[in-house]
């Protein structure tokens, strides 16, 4: 039964971007473009979007619009759905222009936009999972300590976060207070990264945004725990020769920076593996697309070729998707960890 | 290019989401579930020590048993043995006793038979004593008589000269 199910993944995730690449007919005139629009579909399926659109039958088009909330500066908010900005011919609605996966306002004024588009939309089904699972698992614990179902299945995992990633990072006391906020990223990251590779054109921690946020809250949590030696060695580096810091701040300058390219690395690594996977995943598929322009049958031949690849992608982008998961949160307690340290032989370093 | 340009308002959501979350979960599942975890935990672990402690009572009980069935098998023993000692003694004491009253009887016996054979004897020396005065009586009434035949015979010898 899973084995079916992850067939149909891999085979339903590409049809979806195929189906929306069939909506443009122009794209598609001659060979040369037909390639050049299969990388726009791969792209296109790794942005985001204001409508998510799931399938396409002949003239059926099942896409549900999503909302548009937007700040328009001189005008203010401004609230309506997607659809009227997909049905207009020059995707402009209110004044407010769709240019490819972002809004602008048409008449060039700042635009905030609060849209619940595609991606926010898988983040919160994202959280509501988590919220649904977790809450199941916290309630069984209240009828039963020793796990069963659901809660044998997460347990293992919980204490894996708790034991092996935050208590060695940061200690036992210290774990205690952060392991919430290590499972919550843990958890996320992971469940969000499955939801990407369900066959509905969802990309959520493959989008830079998402993991600049999560990043961005890393560096914030990281750096309100910072303890006084910490900052010390941040600025004035122990075990370092004195003109290195005077008059030449290199050293300080370093480990400053070192302060945002921590949480930098962690956003563009998951962004960029989970990026990877999609296009992988997806280029096998088009495979199939390029090949069937040379003959049908040559179609035919490579999609059993590209199914085979797909499916082992596939595989690996579910280990892929807990081991980013993985190397996300214990950067993250490891990073911690550093910031509460406090030396007591400085002269050590 | 747009892949690299991250949305303000995606980031936005991003971060209202994750602390909503973030809060949600901690209140909700976290604390629950680590809690009853650590608690687990330290059932455990005083589950494993109440065991080793009744590992350790037990063995001592074990050992205290025997001690006291090492000591009323001594007692036993002891017991035994006194009572074999009892029974030997008193079997001897026994037999000593059987063995006196036997002799005292023999000696009764004996002294009787003694006491008997010397009054026979007496009897006898009596017996013989009267036998032989008589005899000697007879003899001498005898040797008498003849003498005083001889006498006479003398006399009348004489008589006759």
């Amino acid at each position: 039964m899973r084995h079916w199910l992850v067939i149909l993944w891999a085979l339903w995730l590409p049809w979806n971007s195929m189906a929306a690449d069939a909506e443009h007919p122009h794209e598609t005139a001659d060979e040369h473009s037909q390639e050049e629009g299969i990388g726009q579909v791969i792209v296109h399926h790794l942005l985001d979007d204001y409508q998510w659109h799931f399938f396409s039958y002949g003239d059926l088009h099942a896409t549900l619009y999503l909302p548009i909330i937007v700040y328009h500066q001189g005008h203010g908010l401004k609230v309506f759905s997607s659809r009227h900005l997909y049905h207009s011919p020059d995707h402009t609605y209110q004044g407010i222009q769709l240019h490819h996966d972002r809004l602008a306002a048409a008449d060039g004024a700042m635009l905030l936009d609060f849209s619940i588009s595609k991606v926010v939309v898988g983040l919160l089904l994202t959280a509501l999972l988590l919220l649904w699972v977790f809450r199941k698992v916290a309630r069984a614990y209240e009828k039963r300590l020793v796990p069963a179902g659901l809660q044998s299945f997460m347990e293992p995992i919980v204490l894996f976060v708790r034991d092996d990633i935050a208590v060695p990072s940061m200690g036992t006391d210290n774990a205690r207070r952060f392991t919430p906020l290590l499972l919550t990223f843990f958890f996320f990251i992971w469940f969000a990264n499955l939801l990407g590779l369900l066959p509905w054109g969802l990309n959520l921690t493959g989008n830079i945004a998402v993991t600049g946020a999560l990043a961005l809250l890393a560096l914030i949590v990281i750096n309100v725990n910072g303890t006084k030696d910490y900052w010390v060695h941040i600025f004035w580096t122990p075990g370092v020769p004195w003109w290195l810091k005077v008059p030449l701040p290199v050293m300080p300058l370093v480990e400053f920076l070192g302060i945002f390219t921590k949480p930098f690395a962690l956003m563009i690594r998951l962004f960029a593996n989970i990026t990877a996977g999609h296009v992988l995943i997806l280029s096998t598929v088009s495979l199939i697309f390029i090949m069937a322009k040379l003959h049908p049958l040559v179609g035919y031949g490579t999609s059993l070729f590209s199914i085979g690849l797909g499916l082992f992608l596939f595989g690996l982008e579910l280990l892929v998707a807990i081991l980013q998961a993985y190397i996300f949160t214990i950067l993250v307690a490891v990073f911690i960890g550093m910031a509460l340290e406090t030396h007591h032989h400085e002269e050590a370093h | 290019m747009e892949l690299l340009l991250p949305k303000f308002g995606l980031f936005f959501w991003t971060l209202v989401i994750f602390l909503v979350l973030l809060f949600l979960l901690k209140k909700l599942a976290w604390r629950p579930i680590l809690n009853a975890l650590a608690a687990r935990e330290e059932r455990i672990a005083a589950a494993l020590q109440k065991a080793d402690e009744a590992r350790r009572e037990y063995e001592r009980l074990q050992k205290e048993r025997e001690a006291i069935m090492a000591e009323a098998r001594a007692e036993r023993d002891a017991l035994l043995k006194e009572a074999r000692m009892l029974k030997d003694r008193l079997l001897e004491e026994a037999q000593q006793k059987a063995v006196e009253k036997q002799k005292q009887i023999l000696d009764e016996a004996r002294r009787q038979i003694e006491n008997e054979r010397l009054n026979a004897l007496t009897a006898l020396k009596k017996e013989v004593g009267s036998l032989a005065v008589e005899m000697a009586e007879k003899i001498l009434r005898e040797e008498l008589k003849e003498r005083e035949a001889k006498i006479a015979h003398i006399q009348r010898l004489i008589e006759q000269n």
